[in-house]
């Protein structure tokens, strides 16, 4: 499956992020797109259309990993975030396969 | 707001090169980049939270490597992380106070002026259409590759790559080396395509040490028992929510073979391996003037031979200007450094041929590789053409399928740019803005109006380069009111 690569690699504590409502165990440096990975919903959004959009490039290019991103303390910042380029962060809250098209 | 003198949009190898040598002749410099950190896709690097004992050991990073820990400790370098350049706000001529960006960052949206700015913005796969591809799980290699290099994570359980480009190779061995399982390693060319790249043994014998660490890369792989074919492609990714596995068939005098030979293999993960496309949005904002290549990433900017852009004050370096690889950008971004020192007045010409001699000597024989190189790693366009079934999504931003956009333009004569290719049909009106199914319409409007991609253009690029939240813009302008 998707895993860390443990041998010579040292991370920070752990700590929960939700995604989709379960909780997953993320490290401080990774981004929501590694998260997604290791939580198998690699679905960041649905077309109008109906067709899932999921990881590309992960480098900010292809906007296919936009997912719904909630942080306490930030309501005001735009919800739509492309999960490759967003570190995880403490309560972060994400919701993957949202159509683009529905208001937030 | 007083300008910097130098401004740099990428923070890879000739990005870093460039600021180097621009603030060791004492320009201020500043190096805005999309990530967290320096060293561009080539050195994506592990966050400062995740520390990594011996990252990318292998020899061939070594100079890079180098170069990397130079640009970090140097204090005269301003760097800007995560702050994307969203364009120019000066279309007309370039003034004597210089160019006007508009940037969006941590700190929302912001304009820097400067006197020269130098785009060494990289490039991305080039990501070829075919049945299934926009299924989870289908991933372009570069990806796949960043997951490894940076956040240390094998992206899957069981891989397949398929393509043309030998950077497939590393990737399957990096994966492979992390704990991965590579099902197969595919090239679309034939072997004989390939070793082509030797015709002239020659002139390859000073690049020995990449050749030999592609060799390597293929012993390794090969004694881990990965298949690596050639002469075959993945023409199907099959799946209902997530990739499950692989349809490839083989190539017979250009050919797929017939639905019933064609070979199924299971994965969860496909990494696509086609080359790459050079990143001149920025650039062709600015009205700088660029060429077709194929071969070489699509819309290249025009330079002259110190890295001057058609637009005064704009010099563009590294896979911006045709993809060449890593060595090849930091050469060139070092060229363009002394273009600026030179058209700033900080030293004379004279100066600045004597301190390009040796950059020069060393970008013929890269220069050398990266053209061999290109001249194999992208199969012909019959292959690309029979991928491109009807029902394939061209253009995955708006949903718009190969099918679609070839009745439009059979039933439209006026549709002979991409311009007018992009207001009837929509492609390249999505969220990448035609980065990514660009090269596609471009070569599809090429074979059916039987012109050149030149006459065929590239689809406008419009300021903001990316799309920015309308809140961020808001935001900057009720602060100036």
């Amino acid at each position: 499956m998707v895993h860390r690569i443990q041998a010579g690699v040292e991370r920070q504590p752990a700590f929960q992020i939700e995604i989709d409502g379960a909780a997953v165990s993320v490290h401080p440096g990774e981004t929501v797109a590694a998260a997604l990975l290791l939580a198998g919903r690699e679905h960041c959004y649905t077309t109008r259309e109906g067709e899932p959009r999921s990881l590309f490039c992960n480098m900010g290019s292809c906007f296919e990993c936009l997912v719904d991103i909630t942080v306490p303390g930030q309501e005001r910042k735009p919800r739509w975030q492309r999960a490759c380029m967003t570190p995880v962060t403490e309560g972060m809250s994400v919701r993957t396969g949202k159509c683009l098209q529905e208001t937030l | 707001m007083t300008p910097v003198d130098l401004a740099i949009v990428g923070a890879g190898p000739a990005g870093m090169a460039a600021a180097l040598t621009a603030a060791e002749h004492g320009l201020q410099v500043v190096v805005i980049d999309e990530q967290l950190q320096a060293g561009g896709q080539i050195l994506r690097q592990p966050p400062a939270s995740i520390r990594v004992r011996s990252w990318l050991r292998d020899r061939v990073y070594r100079r890079q490597q180098q170069l990397l820990q130079r640009a970090e400790r140097d204090e005269r370098i301003h760097w800007r992380w995560q702050t994307t350049v969203l364009g120019f706000l000066d279309n007309e001529a370039h003034d004597a106070v210089g160019h006007r960006l508009w940037l969006q960052g941590p700190d929302g949206v912001t304009e820097l002026t400067a006197r020269s700015v130098m785009v060494a913005a990289g490039c991305h796969d080039l990501a070829v259409p075919f049945p299934g591809w926009n299924l989870p799980g289908v991933m372009a290699t570069g990806g796949l590759q960043a997951m490894v290099k940076s956040q240390q994570l094998v992206p899957g359980r069981r891989f397949v790559f398929a393509g043309s480009h030998p950077l497939q190779l590393i990737v399957a061995d990096q994966i492979q080396q992390a704990g991965g399982e590579v099902a197969a390693v595919l090239f679309a060319q034939s072997l004989g395509e390939m070793l082509a790249v030797l015709k002239r043994p020659l002139r390859m014998l000073p690049h020995v040490a990449k050749l030999m660490h592609i060799g390597m890369v293929m012993w390794r792989l090969r004694s881990a028992g990965v298949p690596i074919r050639f002469g075959c492609t993945v023409v199907r990714a099959e799946g209902k929510q997530q990739l499950t596995a692989v349809r490839v068939a083989r190539l017979r005098d250009g050919v797929f073979e017939p639905e019933a030979d064609r070979e199924e293999i299971p994965c969860d993960h496909l990494g696509i391996c086609y080359s790459f496309l050079v990143a001149s949005e920025l650039p062709r904002q600015a009205g700088a003037a660029v060429s077709w290549s194929a071969e070489r990433g699509g819309w290249l900017v025009d330079v002259d031979d110190w890295q001057r852009s058609s637009i005064a004050g704009l010099y563009a370096a590294g896979e911006t200007t045709g993809v060449a690889g890593a060595d090849v950008a930091r050469e060139e971004g070092e060229l363009a450094a002394l273009a600026v020192l030179q058209d700033l007045g900080n030293i004379d010409s004279a100066r600045a041929v004597e301190l390009a001699a040796p950059i020069r000597r060393r970008l013929s024989g890269l220069r050398e590789f990266a053209d061999a190189l290109a001249s194999i790693a992208l199969p012909s366009w019959g292959v690309f053409e029979q991928l491109l079934d009807e029902a394939t999504t061209l253009c995955k931003c708006q949903g718009i399928s190969v099918g679609q956009f070839r009745d439009l333009i059979q039933n439209h004569g006026t549709i002979t740019t991409a311009n007018s290719a992009r207001l009837r049909s929509r492609t390249g009106m999505g969220l990448c803005q035609g980065r990514y199914c660009g090269y596609f319409v471009t070569r599809l409007l090429a074979r059916h109006g039987e012109t050149s991609e030149a006459a065929v253009g590239p689809f406008s690029a419009r300021s903001p380069i990316k799309p920015v939240p309308i809140a961020d813009i808001v935001a900057r302008e009720q602060e100036r009111n």
